[in-house]
């Protein structure tokens, strides 16, 4: 990341002075000299490491403030807005794909199937406007940006209130993706012997379903929602840009614009820290559906 | 089921008793997951009533915003190194010594209260009604403080060299060691008079203070000068100005927010608190404002149909600077001037004006259309001739092989249109270019470094007197765009070294005739920005040129239901 960072025309203090800041050259290289710029790239990196590794993630090059308050205010919020976006998505898209794979061929599925394409083909720029323009500027029942009013009453709902514009549009594209997969995923284990034997045995069908068939089947689900998670925080930065929602996707998108390098460097490691730590939460959840992924 | 197990805690407490059956717990909560937003709905509209709290947006500049504002700008909290977008916050915390009229034709008294420049020495007289938020009276010595911590060369601050004709500031950049520097040319004599010595007359000095927050030496005096800018001062209650409102907290991310400062020198405002939003997508700032979330947001020409159409709303323009494309003289194919007077004639600026910018805007040929004393009447209007565009390409022996790069770095709508219509006018005479968006990426910033870029649209800064002309074609050279002119440096100089504004006018309109002979530049129209705001909730507001709030009557403000 931090060659890419190099390889990109421009710097900081670029971005702190553009050309028709009518800066002069003089100041340029002094602020250059400052920010140790002018250092060379292998010297800078391993500077930036050391600190890092002590926990010190250094100052932002444009704003001057220390890297790691401004990832620690922002990290929550985005943690708020992905985690909801995932749970809203996990209970609609598993439950609406269970609906479909029962009911198949039936009014309720062609409709799920029609609303999972319409949310996997509308892009999330889009749907964000239009939900704004809808639910917010027409309806006025949501804010339209933000994740706080200021000197709001109830700070809780106030911020819950902020946060279901955004999480929706987030996740209404994963819940489109799981209800395929959860749908096809249920149909081929219905089809299997086990489930012919389960209601061999008498069992009623919603334990036969429940029980025999959703366990096998979500396995491949749990696949996917590990691996849209880093999907949902790169979603997140076309989401919070359009709802203003102060996490870390807006974050990444003027750090990268500014090439402000101790901001993307962090942003990326945190960003790393969550897909591991979601990888691992899919290796938890896949023992705790299938006895034979257990450990021991 | 009735009416009172509408809530939370009977439902919970029906479920854990029994007393509630399945369908009714399922129910209930359908009833409570619908009827949220709209509780949330009157949650919020009980919070945004209050009169005596305004809301404003504004283009953080830094993405894809649509005001019409340059891309590149950076978030950076004092106002030191950058000022950017955030020049809104100093510009409602801080106070400078002089501001600007809102018709833009002279300076006005911000903390100095009269001003005297003769010769080389400018005496400025300060209010002794002013105090800092934390109620300091504000003195000579926070002046001094400020020019001594700006022109320090450990600050590094873009804003130092607006100093350096003054008496001591080239010894003061000579301090390599970290030693605090300060200029022998500023003093204060008393606590409210402060003297600055200049090294020689200089007329355009005032519009060298425009920018600049005086700071309090009580509270940054004995702060480390390299690491003046990563203080928590600048982003905490710890922040103290002298302007109309009081720092109270940056939301990160989200907004600032300002609270009265009741002892401002104008007067208190009448406006308690006072929000500022900055807004990465201006669409969203545009809902928002259309929601009523804020009283004012920036917009473009496109949206002055729907702010019309929303109730209390007005578009109101304010001017941005005079748009123009620059050429880079160092390109072999763009030295002869005919090249660059062709491109002046080849476009229809008029009618780009009438229709692109619905009007909102006028097609000029000089540099400051209201500085109107130093216009020559005899400059060439260069009006729209493509015969003539053609004949001066065949007399400079343009071949039409070259594209030319053609960059701009406005990201509204308008502006690409602009662009997409000059590129046409120009290849309708046999220049073809090739459009190239800022997108912020250093690519443009790298091919003016290397002097490989050919022509840039961007737009040119309003002030009183065209004394910042120097600083794009002077020898300062802070952007250096190939061209020089020995007669026109001669004439800008000699405008700077008198005070007499007659004087000045004969040597502006001087070097002005040589600019607008020689065309190191395409002026082009007087850029308007707009601004939507709610006029019938806001009163007294007044719009000032470039940034949004540069004139001072935020005291006057007042927000009405």
């Amino acid at each position: 990341m931090f060659i890419f960072v190099e390889m990109a025309p421009g710097d900081a203090v670029d971005a702190l002075m553009p050309p028709e800041s009518l800066s002069t050259p003089e100041a340029k290289e002094a602020m250059r000299e400052r920010l140790g710029l002018n250092d060379p790239a292998p010297l800078r990196y391993v500077q930036w490491l050391g600190r890092a590794v002590q926990g010190d993630m250094g100052y932002s090059l444009t704003s001057r403030r220390p890297v790691t308050d401004i990832i620690m205010a922002r990290l929550p919020k985005t943690l708020l807005l992905v985690g909801t976006a995932m749970v809203f998505s996990v209970i609609v898209g598993i439950v609406t794909g269970i609906i479909s794979a029962i009911k198949q061929y039936s009014v309720i599925d062609y409709l799920a199937t029609f609303f999972s394409f319409f949310w996997l083909s509308i892009p999330g720029f889009f749907l964000s406007l239009l939900m704004i323009y809808i639910f917010a500027v027409k309806l006025n029942w949501f804010p339209v940006f933000g994740a706080s009013s200021p000197n709001a009453e109830h700070p809780v709902l106030d911020r819950i209130h902020h946060l279901i514009l955004p999480a929706a549009v987030l996740g209404l594209e994963l819940a489109a993706a799981l209800t395929r997969y959860t749908r096809a995923s249920l149909i081929e284990v219905m089809r299997a012997d086990y489930m012919r034997t389960a209601r061999a045995k008498g069992l009623r069908e919603w334990i036969v379903i429940s029980s025999h068939g959703l366990k096998n089947a979500l396995i491949p689900v749990i696949t996917v929602i590990a691996f849209r998670l880093p999907y949902l925080i790169s979603g997140a930065i076309v989401i919070e840009t359009v709802f203003q929602w102060p996490g870390l996707g807006l974050l990444t998108l003027n750090a990268a614009n500014q090439k402000d390098y101790p901001v993307i460097l962090a942003l990326t490691m945190a960003v790393t820290i969550l897909v591991v730590v979601s990888s691992f939460l899919a290796d938890v959840a896949y023992s705790v559906i299938d006895p034979r992924i257990r450990l021991g | 089921m009735t009416q009172e197990r509408f809530g939370i805690d009977t439902l919970i407490d029906g479920a854990r008793s029994g007393e509630l059956s399945r369908r009714d717990i399922l129910k209930g909560s359908v009833a409570l997951g619908l009827g949220l937003p709209f509780g949330m709905a009157l949650v919020n509209a009980g919070s945004t009533a209050a009169q005596d709290t305004m809301t404003l947006s504004f283009d953080a500049g830094a993405t894809q915003g649509g005001g019409g504002r340059p891309n590149a700008a950076a978030t950076e909290y004092s106002f030191i190194i950058n000022g950017g977008s955030q020049f809104e916050i100093n510009r409602m915390v801080d106070a400078r010594l002089v501001t600007i009229s809102a018709d833009l034709q002279g300076f006005v008294g911000d903390l100095a209260e009269s001003w005297e420049i003769a010769d080389t020495t400018a005496v400025f007289k300060l209010r002794d009604d002013a105090v800092w938020h934390d109620g300091t009276p504000v003195t000579a010595k926070d002046v001094v403080f400020t020019i001594n911590m700006l022109t320090d060369p450990a600050t590094t601050s873009r804003w130092g060299s607006s100093f350096r004709n003054v008496v001591g500031y080239e010894e003061a950049q000579a301090v390599e060691d970290g030693t605090p520097t300060s200029l022998s040319g500023v003093t204060a004599p008393d606590d409210y008079t402060v003297q600055i010595d200049l090294v020689q007359p200089d007329s355009g000095m005032l519009a060298g203070f425009l920018f600049i927050s005086i700071m309090p030496e009580h509270v940054l005096g004995s702060a480390d000068r390299a690491t003046i800018t990563e203080l928590p001062f600048w982003t905490t209650e710890e922040r103290v100005g002298a302007g109309p409102f009081k720092f109270m907290s940056l939301v990160e991310g989200e907004r600032v927010e300002l609270e009265a400062h009741d002892a401002y020198h104008f007067g208190a405002p009448a406006i308690k608190n006072l929000n500022l939003l900055f807004f990465a997508s201006a669409e969203t700032s545009l809902a928002a404002f259309q929601q009523g979330s804020s009283l004012a947001a920036p917009m473009t020409i496109n949206e002055v149909e729907l702010v019309g159409g929303i109730e209390g709303a007005e578009s109101i323009g304010f001017p941005a600077g005079v748009g123009y494309i620059a050429f880079n003289v160092y390109q072999p194919y763009l030295q002869d001037k005919r090249v660059r007077q062709a491109m002046a004639y080849a476009i229809d600026k008029n009618t780009i004006a009438e229709t692109l910018f619905q009007g909102q805007v006028a097609a000029v040929s000089t540099e400051i259309p209201y500085v109107t004393w130093a216009q020559p009447d005899d400059a060439n209007p260069y009006d729209y001739d493509p015969d003539r565009a053609r004949e001066l390409l065949e007399e400079a022996g343009w071949t039409g092989e070259q594209t030319l790069g053609f960059w701009y770095y406005y990201s509204d709508p308008i502006t690409a249109a602009v662009m997409e219509a000059m590129q046409q006018y120009l290849q309708a005479v046999g220049i073809n270019t090739e459009l190239k968006f800022d997108d912020g990426s250093g690519v443009r910033t790298q091919e003016i470094a290397d002097k490989t870029w050919d022509m840039t649209y961007g737009s040119f800064g309003a002030q009183p007197a065209p004394s910042n002309l120097t600083a794009v074609w002077g020898p300062p050279g802070y952007v250096t765009y190939g061209w020089s002119n020995e007669e026109f440096d001669a004439a800008m100089n000699a405008a700077l070294l008198t005070y007499d504004q007659d004087e000045q006018a004969e040597y502006y309109q001087t070097a002005i005739r040589i600019l607008n002979e020689e065309s190191p530049n395409v002026w082009l129209f007087d850029r308007q920005n707009l601004v939507a705001v709610n006029t019938g909730k806001l009163e007294n507001s007044v719009w000032g040129p470039g940034h949004i709030m540069w004139l001072n009557n935020a005291q006057e403000w007042q927000v009405v239901e």
